[in-house]
C-alpha cells in the first residue's frame, strides 16, 4: 500500500486528533458476549444496570465495596452498571445475594436464560425508563427502586 | 506480513517518528497485543474508578478483546492494520472489504470498506493516562482506510459506528457524515466518509 502524506499533513492532523477515545466496534468484546446481549431486549439490559448500579448507592457502597463484597472484578461490576456485555453467571448470583436480590431474576434480566416473564418485562421497562441516576438517589428514585425489587422478588 | 512506512507524532515533543503500518496482521499478532493492551486498560479502568471517576466516564472500550476478534481475520472479507512503533504496536484497525454498501446521500447504495473495529494504544489515550506516549494515531489509521477504498476501487469511501465517546473524533475531526444512533448496531452512532469528504480529507 502506498500511503502518501507530508509530514505538514501530519502533524497538523495530529494536533486536530488530540489523545481521546477514537474507538470503534460494538460495545461487547466477546463474540459469545455478544451474542447473548443480542438476545436480551435493550430494556431489560438497562433495568439490570440500573438495579445493581440503584441498589448498590442504596447501600451507600462504592463499585469497589460491592465488587470485594461479592468476591468479584471491579471492572465486572463496572460492566453490569454501564449495560455493556453479558455478565458471568456466578457473578450475578454473588451480587444477588450480597445485595439480597433474587438471582434467577437477574438472570432473567441479564438475559442468560430464555424464559419470558411478561409482568417482569413491563416491570423492567418502566424502572429502566427513570431518569438518569444522580448520585444521591432522590426519593422518586427510591421509590421506583423498592417498586422494582418488590416486583421481582415476588 | 506487508508492511508500509508512515510517520506518526511523540506527543511530549510534538516531533515525527518513524514507524510502520502492518497492512495485513495475522490473528495471533493480535492475541500477542490483547496480552499486552489489555491488562494495561483494565489497570487503567481500575485506577480511574478508584481515583473517583464515573463510571459513565471510563473509556467504554476497556474491557475490549482483540484476541477474540481475530478469528475473523479466517475470513477473507477481513483485513487488520496495525501501526508498530518502539516494537509495540499503537494502534489497530480491523476492515471488512467486502459485502458493505453506503447507506447516506450522495453514496447510497455503493460499496464501503468497513471499520468494523479501531483502537489506539492504550498508553496514547487519555484518560487512560495522563500523558499519552503517541498522537496522530487515529489520523493514520483512517487514511489507511482511505487509501484501501481507493485501492479497492470505492472511491475513499468509508464507514463505521463508532463508540460514544468517539463520536466528536470521527463528526468534527474526520469530518465523516453522521445520521445519529444505529438501532440495529447497539444504538452506536453511524457514520460514513463518502467520496467528496475522503477527498477533503485527504486535501486537509
Amino acid at each position: 500500500m502506498n500511503l502518501p502524506m507530508t509530514q505538514e499533513w501530519l502533524l497538523k492532523m495530529a494536533e486536530k486528533e488530540g489523545n481521546g477515545v477514537i474507538s470503534v466496534g460494538g460495545l461487547v468484546g466477546r463474540v459469545e458476549a455478544n451474542a447473548l446481549a443480542l438476545a436480551s431486549p435493550a430494556t431489560e439490559r438497562g433495568a439490570l444496570a440500573q438495579l445493581v448500579e440503584w441498589q448498590r448507592r442504596k447501600l451507600r457502597w462504592t463499585v469497589e465495596d460491592l465488587a470485594e463484597k461479592a468476591n468479584v472484578e471491579v471492572e465486572d461490576v463496572l460492566a453490569i452498571e454501564m449495560g455493556e456485555g453479558t455478565p458471568e453467571p456466578r457473578t450475578l448470583f454473588n451480587l444477588a445475594a450480597e445485595m439480597n436480590l433474587p438471582a434467577p431474576k437477574l438472570m432473567h434480566l441479564a438475559g442468560l436464560v430464555a424464559a419470558r416473564d411478561p409482568r417482569l418485562e413491563k416491570a423492567a421497562v418502566r424502572f429502566a425508563a427513570r431518569s438518569a441516576p444522580i448520585e444521591a438517589l432522590t426519593a422518586d428514585q427510591a421509590a421506583a427502586l423498592d417498586e422494582f425489587v418488590r416486583v421481582i422478588a415476588e | 506480513m506487508s508492511s508500509t512506512p508512515v510517520q506518526i507524532v511523540r506527543y511530549d515533543n510534538r516531533a515525527l517518528t518513524n514507524a510502520l503500518l502492518q497492512t495485513d496482521l495475522r490473528p495471533r499478532v493480535l492475541v500477542e497485543v490483547e496480552q499486552e493492551w489489555g491488562p494495561f486498560r483494565r489497570n487503567a479502568a481500575r485506577r480511574l474508578v478508584q481515583g473517583g471517576t464515573p463510571p459513565q466516564e471510563v473509556p467504554t472500550h476497556w474491557h475490549w478483546d482483540w484476541g477474540a476478534k481475530s478469528q475473523n481475520l479466517e475470513l477473507l472479507a477481513y483485513r487488520c492494520f496495525g501501526i508498530e512503533c518502539d516494537r509495540k504496536m499503537q494502534g489497530l484497525m480491523m476492515v471488512l472489504t467486502a459485502g458493505k454498501q453506503a447507506r447516506l446521500a450522495p453514496d447510497a447504495g455503493k460499496p464501503v470498506v468497513y471499520i468494523d473495529y479501531l483502537e489506539s494504544a492504550p498508553w496514547n489515550v487519555i484518560p487512560l493516562v495522563v500523558v499519552p506516549i503517541y498522537a496522530g494515531i487515529g489520523m493514520v489509521l483512517m487514511r489507511a482506510a482511505i487509501q484501501l477504498s481507493l485501492d479497492e476501487g470505492f472511491h475513499g469511501r468509508v464507514a463505521l459506528h463508532a463508540l460514544p465517546q468517539a463520536e466528536e473524533f470521527y463528526r468534527d475531526k474526520c469530518r465523516m457524515q453522521g445520521s445519529g444512533s444505529d438501532a440495529q448496531y447497539q444504538n452506536l452512532p453511524y457514520f460514513e466518509m463518502t467520496r467528496d469528504l475522503a477527498h477533503q480529507f485527504l486535501t486537509t
